[in-house]
């Protein structure tokens, strides 16, 4: 016999599991997002964009010192700009994609970062965006109260550099 | 067999939808037997619920009637077989078999006895006074069968991961969804998240978050699919189950992330 009772019969409950199988939810509480942006710029560099570039292994090993993680490529006193113009990119294709396992709200900070960085430490704009979106956008990251302070201070950063 | 946390369920997570009432309909009694018997040992509290909340029968009395309508009836008389074209209603039909049945044998009893009219059996088929909230006669019954239907998909689902060496898969989802939605307990939260499964970045927690619920749905389809015909029938079942539920009055309080 089945152990029926291993779980409540209410509705509501029951409503909710119900769901699950036939719309799809958030899969993580907006509360989160702080710890989530915290541990993908944590994350292996390789580990989102080593698919999209061979040679990207070889320049991340090259840099001194050497690139890890996006924290470490965003920080980077020299990072390269190919890697940041393939993390805008990564990111981007994120905010488009509708089953893009990152959140909206990581992908788009993660994408200003990354141009911010490019135009503070590269002197290279990669983003053709002009001037006063530029800040707008940047302005709006700035504003998300969830983002780091490392991050905070590169978003100001790359926006008075504008 | 193997009992689960949310009841029991077949062995190997079938990978194509199949039907157990389909093998029902096969030559070999054994096997239909053995199928039948494994898909209403699902929904026997459904069919208990029915008759002891619904109908106010004494619940040992629900449990001997019960056994009496899977054993004698759907079992050695192969009721369902019999009914084939029905079968995308197994639920009702269940449901209107199991009156029917009941409604003779008490009849049976009251004449062997020999005695005057009980009440309790007089009002049989009018006892839908007083059901909570307003809900409707077969409700009770309705909502006791999706308990089996998630049930179902529950333990299928936990077994395929653990067949496929996906223990990180059902950890989450149970973590994060399950214990949240069916026990009240808090959603672990992404940190802990991390820490306990060992994710690299944000992109492999939720992928795999995903496969968990895309996992479960899939699930769902196949635990109706045991006793819906088509992959409409399916899709309609569920959409049947999830209004009732949504129906039955205790559904107001607020849901939680997931």
């Amino acid at each position: 016999m089945n152990d029926h009772d291993a779980f409540p019969s209410d509705p509501h409950s029951l409503s909710q599991m119900m769901d699950l199988g036939l719309e799809d939810t958030d899969l993580w509480d907006r509360k989160e997002l702080g710890a989530m942006l915290k541990h993908q710029l944590a994350a292996p560099v390789l580990d989102d964009l080593g698919h999209s570039e061979k040679h990207l292994a070889e320049q991340l090993e090259a840099a001194d010192p050497p690139i890890r993680s996006f924290q470490d490529l965003l920080h980077h006193t020299h990072p390269p700009v190919e890697a940041l113009d393939m993390t805008k990119r990564f990111a981007k294709a994120c905010r488009k994609h509708p089953d893009s396992p990152l959140p909206d709200e990581i992908a788009t900070v993660l994408y200003f970062l990354s141009i911010a960085a490019a135009l503070i430490k590269c002197g290279r704009r990669i983003t053709r965006m002009d001037d006063q979106a530029l800040k707008h956008s940047l302005e709006w990251a700035l504003r998300q109260r969830w983002v780091d302070p490392a991050s905070r201070e590169l978003l100001r950063e790359g926006r008075e550099a504008i | 067999m193997s009992a689960g946390k949310y009841g029991s369920g077949p062995e190997a997570f079938p990978s194509t939808r199949w039907s157990l009432v389909a093998q029902a309909g096969l030559e070999d009694s054994q096997a239909r037997r053995e199928a039948l018997q494994q898909l209403l040992e699902r929904y026997v509290p459904a069919l208990r619920a029915h008759l002891v909340q619904q109908k106010r029968l004494p619940a040992e009395k629900a449990d001997d009637l019960v056994q009496e309508f899977v054993t004698g009836k759907i079992l050695e008389k192969d009721l369902i077989a019999r009914a084939d074209q029905r079968l995308g209603k197994l639920r009702t039909f269940l449901l209107t078999a199991l009156d029917r049945f009941v409604k003779n044998q008490l009849r049976d009893e009251r004449a062997k006895k020999r005695a005057p009219t009980d009440g309790a059996i007089l009002s049989f088929d009018d006892r839908y006074g007083g059901l909570p909230g307003g809900q409707q006669p077969s409700q009770i019954f309705d909502v006791a069968w999706a308990h089996g239907v998630i049930g179902e998909a529950l333990d299928q689902m936990r077994q395929e991961c653990e067949v496929s060496d996906r223990l990180e898969v059902w950890g989450v989802f149970e973590c994060r969804v399950v214990k949240p939605i069916l026990e009240g307990a808090e959603p672990v939260d992404y940190d802990q998240l991390v820490a306990r499964f060992g994710f690299r970045s944000p992109t492999q927690a939720s992928n795999i978050l995903t496969t968990a619920k895309r996992m479960y749905a899939r699930a769902l389809r196949a635990a109706v699919g045991q006793y819906a015909e088509s992959q409409q029938e399916i899709e309609s079942e569920l959409r049947e189950l999830r209004e009732i539920l949504a129906q039955s009055g205790t559904g107001q309080r607020k849901g939680r992330k997931t």
